[in-house]
C-alpha cells in the first residue's frame, strides 16, 4: 500500500513536470544566420532532374558540385532562380563558407531545445490528418508524415514549431502536405533531421529542413522554407522551393487575419443547358485538399505558389476554370492577397439547337461609413443588384458576407421574388467593426437553369484617418446566346468609383477576351484628365473575342488609393448552341401548282360534297 | 354498294348534307383568305415561343430593326419577308407563301453583326421567290428593307451546295465582326418520296 502511493506521487510528479514544461518552455526560434537568405545549402553538392523552380540563393561547400543547374530555359535539366548561385563566382564563395557555419549553430540550436512532447522511436505526426499547436516535438528516431498535418499558430503568427528526428529522418509520404493556419508561417516551423530527409512526389512541404547529412526530393514537391544540408548532397525534381520568410508583424488586416496569410474565395457556376440538373451544392469545392464553400472566404498562408482548386467533378459535367485561377485551377498567393477562383460546370447532353438565355446581374456594396478613424463603431452595408442581362432572374442568393443578416430592403416592385430585367434591389446589413476589416458578398442568381454569379468586396478602416478605395465594374456581352459555330461577340465593360477616393493605377482585364489595355491612360470618360477614376467618371472599354463554345469569363478591374488596392470582378457567360439548325426543307415539287396540300384537300371535299348533294337532291325529287 | 349506302344517309339526313357543305365551304373559303392574303410580315412572329431566345441584346436595349423585304434586282425578286424560327425536327423553318422569303429570327437580323438567314422556295408550276436563286454571282447586290424603310446593301461573296442533312455551322455561325447575309433555297432533282430536292443552295453575301 505505501509502496503504490509512492509509485503513485511519483507518475504524478511526472505528469506535472511534463505537463507544467508543455506549458512554460515554448519553442524559441531558432536563428539561421548567414543561411538566412540560401533557399538550397548543401555539403556535397546539389542535383537537379527536370526543371526546379527556387526563389533564394543556392550554394554547396566544401564540395561544390552542381549538376542541372543551368538557367532554364537551357537543357531538359535546368532551374529558375530567383537569387543568386554562389558556386557560380567560387566554388568556396566566402558567403556559403559562413552559411554552413551558421547552419551548424542552428542546427544545435534547434536539436538542444528541450521537447514538449515526446514520441517514440518511430513516429508518423500525420497518419491521416492531425494538428499540432506550437511547441518542441521529439521523435527518438525518425520522424514521418503520412497524410496532412496541419500547424496551428493560434493567432500568433510568432509561434515556433520544432520537429526534433532527432536520430534518423524525415520521410514524407507521397501527396502528404503540411498547413499552416491562424498565423502560422513557414518561417518558423524547424525540422532538425539527424541523418538524411526524403519528400516524396507530391508533398508539400512547410519549414526549414536543417539535416546533419542529404535531403532528397522526389518529383514534384513543393517547399516552402528551406533545404539546409550540412554534410551531404540535396536532391531535386522537377521542385518549387521558396525560401520562408517572416511576414512583417502588421498587416494592413484587409479580411485576412494574419499578415502571412490571403484569401481564396471559390464561386461555382453552373450551366444546365442540355438537360442537366446539378446545382451549386452539387459540386464539393476543394483548395489543395480543405473543403471550401460556393461565395464563403477562407484565409490561407502566403506565400503559396500554387494553391489547386478542384472539385468532386462530375463525369456528365465539363470543368473550366476563370477569374484568378489558371485554367488548371492554380492560383498563386502572396501575403493580403484576396483571390478568385470561378469553376463553371457545364453539362454534357443532347446538343441543342436554340441556346438557352444565360442570366446576367451585377452587385455592388457600399459601407457607410467608408472608415471609422476613432475606432471601432458601427458600420452599415448597401448591397445593390441588379438585372443587366435579358431574362428575369429567380433563386438569388447572397452568401459569403462577415455581416449578417442581408435583408431585402426594396426593389422587388411586383413581389414575384425574380429580379427583373432592369429591377435593381437594394439590401442592407449592419454590424459592428473593432477592426480594419475586408468582406466579400457573392451573389447568385438563376435563369433558364444556368446560374449567374458577382462578386462585391469593400473594406472599412477603422482607427485609422485612410479613406479605403472601391471600385466597380460592370460587363455586359453583345449576345449572351450564339448559334453554333459561334461568332464574334463584344463585351463592354464599365468601370466606376462608388467610393470617395480618387482612384489611380486603374487597370482593366479579362481573362478569357484579349485587347483590354491592362494599366489605362489617358481614357475619354477621364473628364479631368489626371488619369485618377473618380466618383463622377465612369471609364468603358470594349473587347471582342471569337466565341466558338459556351465560355464564361471573368473581367477584373483594379484600382488604388491611400495605400490600398482594391478590386472588383465581373463574370459574364455566352452560351453557344452545339448543334446548328438543319437547312430548311424550301423546295415545291415541279409539278405542283404552288398551292398548299390544305387547300387541294378542302377544295376536293368541297367538290365532293357538292355533287353529293345534288345527287341526293335529285333522288329527292 | 359503298355510293348506296352513302346516298342512303343523305336520304335519311337532309340535314346532315346542306350542313357538311356549308362547312366544307365555310372551311375552304377560311384557307382561301389566309392563301390569297399574306399575313402582314411585321405582324407575324412565326414560333412565338423560341423568339424569346432571339438575342437581340443591344448595349442600350433598343432591339435592332426587323427586316420588311429583299429585293434582288440581279433575278427580279422583290419579295415580302416573312419570319420563321424551328421546325419539331429541329430544320430551319420555310414562308408560307412561295412567293414570299422568310428570315430565320433566331438568329441575327440583317445588319446585325453574325449571319443573318433568309430562306425562300424554289420549284413548283408556279413562280417560287428563289427560283433563279442559283443565277446569283459573285458582285452582285441585294438590298433588306427594314422596318423603318432603311435599306441596307449586300453583296454575293460565294455559292455553296449542301446536303440537305449537311451540318450548316458554316451558315449560321460566323468568324469575323462583319454582317452577313445567307440565302438558302433548295436545288437539284425533286424526290417523290422524301417530297424534297436532293440539295441544299446557299448564297453567301455580305454587307456592303
Amino acid at each position: 500500500m505505501k509502496k503504490f502511493s509512492k509509485v503513485s506521487i511519483v507518475v504524478l510528479t511526472v505528469v506535472f513536470t511534463f505537463g507544467l514544461a508543455g506549458l512554460i518552455m515554448a519553442a524559441n526560434t531558432v536563428s539561421l544566420g548567414t543561411a538566412d537568405g540560401f533557399a538550397v545549402l548543401a555539403g556535397t553538392g546539389i542535383t537537379n532532374t527536370g526543371a526546379s523552380t527556387i526563389v533564394g540563393d543556392i550554394g554547396s561547400s566544401a564540395i561544390p558540385t552542381e549538376v542541372g543547374l543551368t538557367a532554364c530555359p537551357g537543357g531538359v535539366d535546368c532551374i529558375t532562380l530567383t537569387g543568386v548561385n554562389h558556386n557560380d563566382d567560387n566554388p568556396n564563395d566566402a558567403t556559403t563558407v559562413s552559411a554552413k557555419a551558421a547552419l551548424v549553430t542552428a542546427y544545435d540550436n534547434a536539436a538542444g531545445q528541450s521537447a514538449t512532447t515526446n514520441y517514440g522511436p518511430i513516429y508518423d505526426l500525420a497518419p491521416v490528418a492531425t494538428t499540432l499547436t506550437p511547441g518542441v516535438y521529439y521523435g527518438a528516431s525518425s520522424l514521418g508524415i503520412t497524410g496532412k498535418l496541419t500547424l496551428d499558430a493560434q493567432g500568433n503568427p510568432n509561434a515556433v514549431f520544432i520537429f526534433q528526428a532527432k536520430d534518423s529522418t524525415l520521410i514524407t509520404e507521397t501527396n502528404s502536405e503540411v498547413i499552416l493556419i491562424n498565423g502560422a508561417q513557414a518561417c518558423n516551423v524547424f525540422w532538425q533531421v539527424g541523418s538524411s530527409a526524403t519528400l516524396k512526389t507530391g508533398s508539400i512541404f512547410k519549414g526549414n529542413i536543417l539535416a546533419l547529412t542529404s535531403i532528397s526530393l522526389q518529383d514534384s514537391v513543393n517547399v516552402e522554407g528551406r533545404l539546409l544540408a550540412r554534410n551531404g548532397a540535396v536532391t531535386l525534381i522537377n521542385n518549387t522551393i521558396t525560401k520562408a520568410t517572416c511576414a512583417p508583424a502588421s498587416g494592413g488586416g484587409r479580411g485576412f487575419t494574419y499578415p502571412s496569410e490571403g484569401t481564396i474565395t471559390v464561386v461555382k457556376n453552373v450551366i444546365n443547358d442540355s438537360g442537366g440538373t446539378k446545382t451549386v451544392a452539387d459540386f464539393p469545392l476543394f483548395v489543395s485538399g480543405r473543403l471550401v464553400l460556393s461565395g464563403i472566404t477562407n484565409s490561407f498562408s502566403a506565400p503559396t505558389y500554387p494553391y489547386f482548386v478542384t472539385e468532386t467533378t462530375n463525369p456528365n459535367y465539363i470543368q473550366t476554370f476563370s477569374g484568378d485561377c489558371d485554367a488548371k485551377g492554380q492560383i498563386n498567393l502572396n501575403p493580403s492577397d484576396n483571390k478568385f477562383c470561378v469553376i463553371t460546370n457545364d453539362d454534357i447532353g443532347p446538343a441543342v439547337v436554340v441556346p438557352p438565355v444565360p442570366p446576367l446581374i451585377d452587385v455592388v456594396k457600399i459601407p457607410s461609413p467608408l472608415a471609422l478613424p476613432a475606432g471601432p463603431g458601427p458600420v452599415t452595408y448597401t448591397y445593390t443588384l441588379r438585372n443587366i442581362g435579358t431574362v428575369p432572374v429567380t433563386n438569388i442568393t447572397m452568401v459569403g458576407d462577415t455581416c449578417s443578416p442581408i435583408i431585402l430592403a426594396s426593389g422587388d416592385t411586383n413581389n414575384d421574388t425574380k429580379l427583373d430585367v432592369n429591377e435593381t434591389w437594394v439590401y442592407r446589413c449592419s454590424t459592428t467593426l473593432s477592426q480594419t476589416h475586408t468582406n466579400t458578398v457573392t451573389a447568385t442568381g438563376w435563369a433558364n437553369d444556368i446560374s449567374a454569379v458577382d462578386i462585391a468586396s469593400a473594406t472599412v478602416v477603422v482607427g485609422a484617418p485612410s479613406v479605403p478605395p472601391l471600385i466597380h465594374v460592370t460587363k455586359v456581352p453583345s449576345s449572351l446566346t450564339l448559334l453554333a459555330g459561334g461568332g464574334i461577340v463584344t463585351y463592354k465593360y464599365t468601370v466606376t468609383n462608388p467610393g470617395t477616393a480618387p482612384l489611380s493605377n486603374v487597370s482593366i482585364t479579362d481573362d478569357k477576351c484579349t485587347g483590354l489595355p491592362g494599366r489605362v491612360l489617358g481614357h475619354p470618360g477621364d473628364l479631368n484628365k489626371n488619369n485618377l477614376l473618380e466618383s463622377n467618371e465612369a471609364w468603358s472599354f470594349t473587347c471582342q473575342t471569337h466565341l466558338t463554345k459556351t465560355t464564361t469569363n471573368t473581367a477584373i478591374a483594379s484600382g488604388e488609393a491611400n495605400g490600398l488596392t482594391v478590386r472588383d470582378l465581373a463574370v459574364a457567360t455566352v452560351v453557344v448552341a452545339a448543334a446548328a439548325p438543319g437547312l430548311p426543307n424550301s423546295g415545291i415539287a415541279p409539278d405542283e401548282g404552288n398551292i398548299p396540300l390544305n387547300i387541294v384537300v378542302l377544295a376536293g371535299l368541297f367538290a365532293v360534297s357538292i355533287f353529293f348533294y345534288f345527287v341526293q337532291r335529285k333522288q329527292t325529287i | 354498294m359503298r355510293f348506296q349506302s352513302f346516298s342512303t344517309l343523305f336520304k335519311e339526313n337532309k340535314q346532315f348534307s346542306l350542313s357538311l357543305v356549308v362547312l366544307t365551304g365555310l372551311a375552304l373559303s377560311v384557307a382561301l383568305l389566309f392563301y390569297f392574303f399574306p399575313k402582314n410580315p411585321t405582324a407575324q412572329t412565326g414560333s412565338a415561343p423560341l423568339a424569346v431566345a432571339t438575342v437581340a441584346l443591344s448595349e442600350q436595349g433598343v432591339k435592332p430593326p426587323l427586316p420588311v423585304r429583299l429585293k434582288i434586282p440581279a433575278i427580279g425578286v422583290d419579295a415580302a419577308v416573312e419570319y420563321v424560327g424551328l421546325t419539331s425536327d429541329g430544320a430551319v423553318g420555310v414562308p408560307n407563301n412561295p412567293a414570299d422569303a422568310a428570315w430565320f429570327n433566331l438568329g441575327p437580323s440583317p445588319g446585325e453583326n453574325g449571319s443573318a438567314v433568309i430562306v425562300g422556295h424554289y420549284g413548283g408550276k408556279k413562280a417560287s421567290v428563289f427560283d433563279n436563286l442559283y443565277k446569283l454571282r459573285k458582285g452582285d447586290r441585294l438590298y433588306i428593307e427594314d422596318e423603318f424603310g432603311t435599306t441596307t446593301t449586300f453583296v454575293v461573296r460565294e455559292t455553296r451546295r449542301y446536303d440537305p442533312e449537311a451540318d450548316a455551322s458554316y451558315v449560321f455561325g460566323s468568324s469575323d465582326e462583319k454582317s452577313h447575309l445567307n440565302l438558302i433555297t433548295c436545288e437539284g432533282d425533286w424526290d417523290k418520296v422524301s417530297k424534297s430536292y436532293s440539295e441544299r443552295l446557299v448564297v453567301f453575301t455580305d454587307k456592303e
